[in-house]
């Protein structure tokens, strides 16, 4: 019977995990609540003076485990959630460590300054 | 385990033509079997059977191998009856193997016998003989073909041909039947007959050699009519249950006969072509292939070896041992750094090559895995309820979806219950189905397994707040779960064990798990054990202390090429863990984030090269099944699967070759674990330390970001010792609270080869541990005659980590000199004598019984 020899066959792909163009942000200072829960109380304070970044992509970003962060100059800012298509919420906690003016960067939680994505915004609070 | 493969001369053998060892009874025997299977004979010896004292049975053994020889007995046996075999020749009589007692088969199987599994399927028509596996032996097996019996065997082996008659239709219903003491037990899966794969496959012969009797051949079709011929010459036809044939008997083999083979299913249908296989000249037969053995061992176990001759196995030159494949007794237990030598002799040709191997300290055996006790037909069903949605699998009556719930084990008594919780991913995909594999093995086994659909909270960043959100709708499905237990029209009303509830996590999923039992409040609900898959530690990432798992059994399961959570912080937990009984950490080389859940397609290492290539996504989820199971028995069924998460027994079937394990019971006596504040000068037991010849050991955070850390490569959260590099001879001594005999003692160290995070150099590295006894004398054992020093994950630079596992020495492995004794130790010591200068970082060195 005839013998066959083959090349490998392509392996899994690699995730998509490349991030969309950050659109817009809109920064304004906020109260973060603990969130509610039904089985038990939140570890998290009552209450968070925060920052707010208001984050429009030009896509979705991609779902992993980690989550992505936004580098308000060496600042990592990642607790983040959703508030719409395209839409995310990031929140800075330590509000004394952001420098206004400071160039915001984009990428993966953990991303080495060579890993983030310069992006054309600074942090600048709007006036209340 | 060293071995290597020596001629024959050079060894200076003598044999004792009187030795021969005892058979094997296969156990457990159960009360009422009527036959009890016996291994591990020298081809064609006599088989006695002795029950109470008394022989009951004179059978002639014929071939050994595959399936040694059933024994059929002359009154079915009772509870506390003890057999025993041996095997006699024209030269000698072997002893009387170890007593099996036979026991009462409702004491392990409460709920009646196992289920049979037709093995090998699938079942095609015109098949002449099924298999049937996962049997107790001496009981009762018979197939059924939509519902009449065609075959039958009483007095089974484990796993049994069955000859069926009339041969198999197209399309029939097949399931094999089992009972013992009239207790019958579920029937096996259903299988529909199909048609049988054309042209047939040809079939190929195993090596063949000078002096043999007997021929295997492989690539059967299930149910096959396999003809074979010597010669040309038509020695008969023989029905196979599939995969391969192994046939003895005949005459002994001269070099370059030559034998072929034919398979036929259908009449009418052609015949495979002939395979062929010829016999090799005696100078041929290799030397056979010898499995873990280390000190302490009363046998050997071969890996490869040809299936009739004649096994001898040697201790320090003195024959002790005389059988078969795959398993031969030897008449001493064999200690560490003694020399095995082991051949194999055919009729008229004696081996001309030996394995030769130096008996290391620990090489733990391959036996068994924790994943296949099967017992009970698999139900399923989806649930969804006020938003908790998911599908859980349980014991059941037949297989299939909303069957009822096993009866006879509901009258037994009420169950544990797993829950599942997936990760982030794309929310369009059905993560929750992705562990329907490890489901089913946990309901084939009697616990109920229920996978969440977290859907509803991905998409979204990680957070706290995000992982909290998972806890709570973890808790809310064991909630959900209390309230269908309580419904008298559910189908798990009074079903579930709320005492014994387990959880596993994946990625999120498994820092929810975590989460979920240090704030559940649910009433009557304890949490038994909790498996952290590749786990995030949002608590860790956000500024907030990392949750100390405690009160329960747990596990981490760490994928060294994580491409996702490359900090892989279930170490934290694990460090973070207080054992309860035990906690396990299972570090795997080769294994990325994703491939454990069958939803989640992406090879997430790719992420985050260079990395080597993984394995396959089977392989990561044997690993997952073998040591999830192992866990969830031992912390839900009571059952003694805690050897796999320690080590000392290795699961079939699973590449443990690439498991690197950390394990830590409670109770056990802690040397050193480094977290006193009381100085790398002194030791947990409040006892000095002392450094000498160089030696240069402080005490470091094994932590990222930590100040004061030696390097960046630690990613757990604890504190250790870092030996720094330094010339060989270095010593590291630390004293015991008393003079202590470690004879039936182990020493249990975690050891990692220090990385700098970026590189690993070529080489692997190791240390010597010893002990110190009242005189002062000192015992060494190598790390390599444990198991050696695993390598640093050679991953993309700067994630390169030192990850701690926990090696095992067992105290009867120490020699010294004459005068050394190990009953009476006052210290343990390390010993850094490689040329190479490594930095090491140890943590947990303790005393084990």
């Amino acid at each position: 019977m005839a013998i066959d020899s083959s090349r490998p066959l392509p392996a899994a792909p690699r995730p998509k995990w490349e991030l969309p163009a950050i659109v817009n942000i809109k920064i304004r200072r906020t109260v973060v609540p603990a969130p509610v829960h039904k089985h038990f109380r939140s570890a998290l304070p009552d209450r968070r003076e925060a920052v707010e970044f208001l984050v429009r992509t030009s896509g979705p970003i991609p779902a992993r485990a980690l989550g992505p962060a936004l580098f308000v100059g060496d600042v990592e800012v990642s607790e983040s959630q959703g508030a719409g298509e395209n839409l995310y919420r990031f929140f800075a906690f330590d509000l004394d460590r952001l420098k206004s003016r400071a160039p915001i960067a984009w990428g993966w939680m953990g991303a080495t300054k060579s890993e983030r994505i310069r992006t054309k915004f600074r942090y600048e609070l709007a006036r209340e | 385990m060293s071995s290597k493969v020596v001629n024959r001369k050079r060894l200076e053998l003598k044999d004792d033509r009187k030795l021969l060892s005892p058979p094997v009874v296969d156990e457990p025997l159960y009360q009422c079997a009527t036959a009890v299977t016996v291994r591990g004979y020298v081809v064609n010896a006599q088989i006695d059977v002795r029950v109470n004292g008394v022989t009951v049975a004179s059978v002639a053994g014929g071939s050994p191998w595959p399936n040694g020889v059933t024994v059929a007995l002359p009154a079915a046996l009772v509870a506390g009856d003890a057999v025993r075999a041996r095997q006699k020749t024209a030269t000698a009589t072997s002893g009387w193997s170890a007593a099996v007692v036979a026991r009462d088969h409702t004491q392990d199987f409460p709920a009646g016998p196992p289920r049979p599994n037709v093995d090998p399927a699938p079942v095609y028509e015109c098949g002449v003989r099924t298999g049937v596996s996962n049997l107790l032996t001496g009981g009762n097996v018979w197939i059924t073909a939509d519902g009449v019996e065609v075959g039958r065997v009483n007095g089974c082996a484990a796993h049994q041909g069955v000859n069926v008659n009339p041969a198999y239709g197209l399309g029939q219903k097949v399931r094999a039947w089992f009972e013992l003491c009239k207790d019958p037990s579920p029937p096996s899966i259903e299988h529909t007959t199909q048609a049988p794969p054309t042209p047939l496959p040809v079939l190929t012969f195993d090596p063949i050699y000078e002096g043999g009797t007997q021929v295997t051949v492989r690539n059967v079709v299930n149910g096959a009519r396999v003809t074979i011929y010597r010669g040309g010459v038509n020695q008969g036809t023989w029905p196979c249950w599939g995969y391969a044939l192994s046939i003895g008997g005949f005459t002994t083999f001269t070099a370059a006969e030559v034998f072929t083979a034919t398979q036929a299913m259908c009449a009418g249908d052609p015949e495979s072509p002939p395979g062929e296989g010829t016999v090799q000249p005696c100078s041929a037969l290799p030397a056979p292939g010898v499995g873990p053995v280390e000190g302490g061992d009363d046998r050997i176990t071969l890996t490869q070896f040809v299936p009739d001759a004649t096994i001898r196995v040697y201790l320090n030159g003195i024959p002790v041992g005389v059988g078969s494949g795959p398993v031969v007794l030897l008449t001493k237990i064999v200690q560490h750094g003694d020399t095995l030598v082991v051949i194999q002799d055919l009729e008229g040709c004696p081996g001309q090559w030996a394995t030769v191997i130096t008996v290391p300290c620990v090489d733990p055996p391959v036996l068994g895995n924790p994943s296949w006790l099967d017992l009970f037909p698999i139900g399923w069903a989806d649930y969804d309820d006020a938003g908790r949605r998911g599908r859980v699998y349980y014991p059941a009556d037949d297989d299939g979806e909303n069957q009822p719930f096993n009866s006879r084990l509901a009258r037994v008594g009420r169950v544990p219950i797993v829950f599942m919780a997936h990760g982030n991913h794309d929310p369009g995909d059905p993560s929750y189905l992705g562990y329907d594999y490890f489901q089913s093995d946990l309901a084939k086994m009697g616990i109920i397994a229920a996978s969440i659909d977290a859907n509803t909270l991905n998409g979204v960043g990680l957070s706290v707040q995000n992982i909290e959100d998972r806890a709570d709708m973890i808790i809310d499905h064991i909630a959900h779960f209390q309230a269908l237990d309580a419904n008298p029209g559910s189908l798990f009303h009074d079903r579930i064990d709320f005492g014994k509830v387990g959880l596993m996590g994946h990625s999120r999923g498994g820092d929810a798990v975590v989460m979920a039992p240090s704030v559940i409040a649910l009433p009557g609900v304890s949490i038994a054990a909790v498996l952290a898959l590749a786990p995030t530690n949002a608590r860790f990432q956000f500024g907030l202390s990392t949750i100390a798992p405690a009160g329960y059994a747990f596990m981490t399961i760490l994928p060294a090429g994580d491409g996702d959570v490359v900090d892989n912080n279930g170490a934290q937990f694990y460090d973070q863990a207080t054992p309860g009984p035990f906690k396990s950490q299972v570090y795997v080389h080769y294994t990325n984030h994703d491939f454990f859940n069958r939803q989640w397609l992406d090879d997430d290492s790719l992420w985050t090269q260079p990395q080597p290539a993984v394995i396959g996504r089977a392989e990561h989820e044997r690993i997952l099944t073998a040591y999830g199971c192992a866990l969830f028995r031992a912390a839900l069924l009571g059952h003694p699967t805690r050897v796999y998460m320690s080590g000392a027994r290795r699961p079939a079937a699973v590449m443990y070759q690439h498991v690197h394990l950390s394990y830590k019971r409670d109770g056990d006596l802690t040397v050193d674990d480094h977290e006193d504040g009381n100085t790398i000068n002194t030791n947990s037991l409040g006892r000095p330390t002392t450094q000498l010849a160089g030696m240069s050991a402080d005490e470091f955070p094994f932590r990222q970001g930590a100040g004061g850390a030696f390097n960046s490569s630690f990613y757990g959260e604890t504190i250790g010792m870092v030996v720094k590099p330094g010339k060989p001879g270095r010593i590291f001594r630390s004293a015991l609270a008393q003079k202590t005999n470690l004879e039936k003692t182990q020493i249990w160290i975690r050891a990692a080869e220090v990385t700098d995070g970026n590189s690993v150099p070529a080489g692997g590295t190791g240390f010597k541990l010893g002990v110190e006894d009242s005189n002062g004398l000192r015992a060494w054992v190598d790390s390599d005659d444990v198991g050696g020093l695993a390598r640093p994950y050679d991953r993309n630079p700067g994630m390169i980590k030192t990850m701690l596992e926990t090696l095992r020495f067992k105290g009867a492995c120490f020699h010294g000199s004459r005068k050394f004794t190990v009953k009476s130790i006052q210290a343990i010591l390390i010993q850094c004598d490689r040329k190479d200068e490594r930095a090491f970082a140890f943590d947990d060195l303790q005393l084990v019984k």
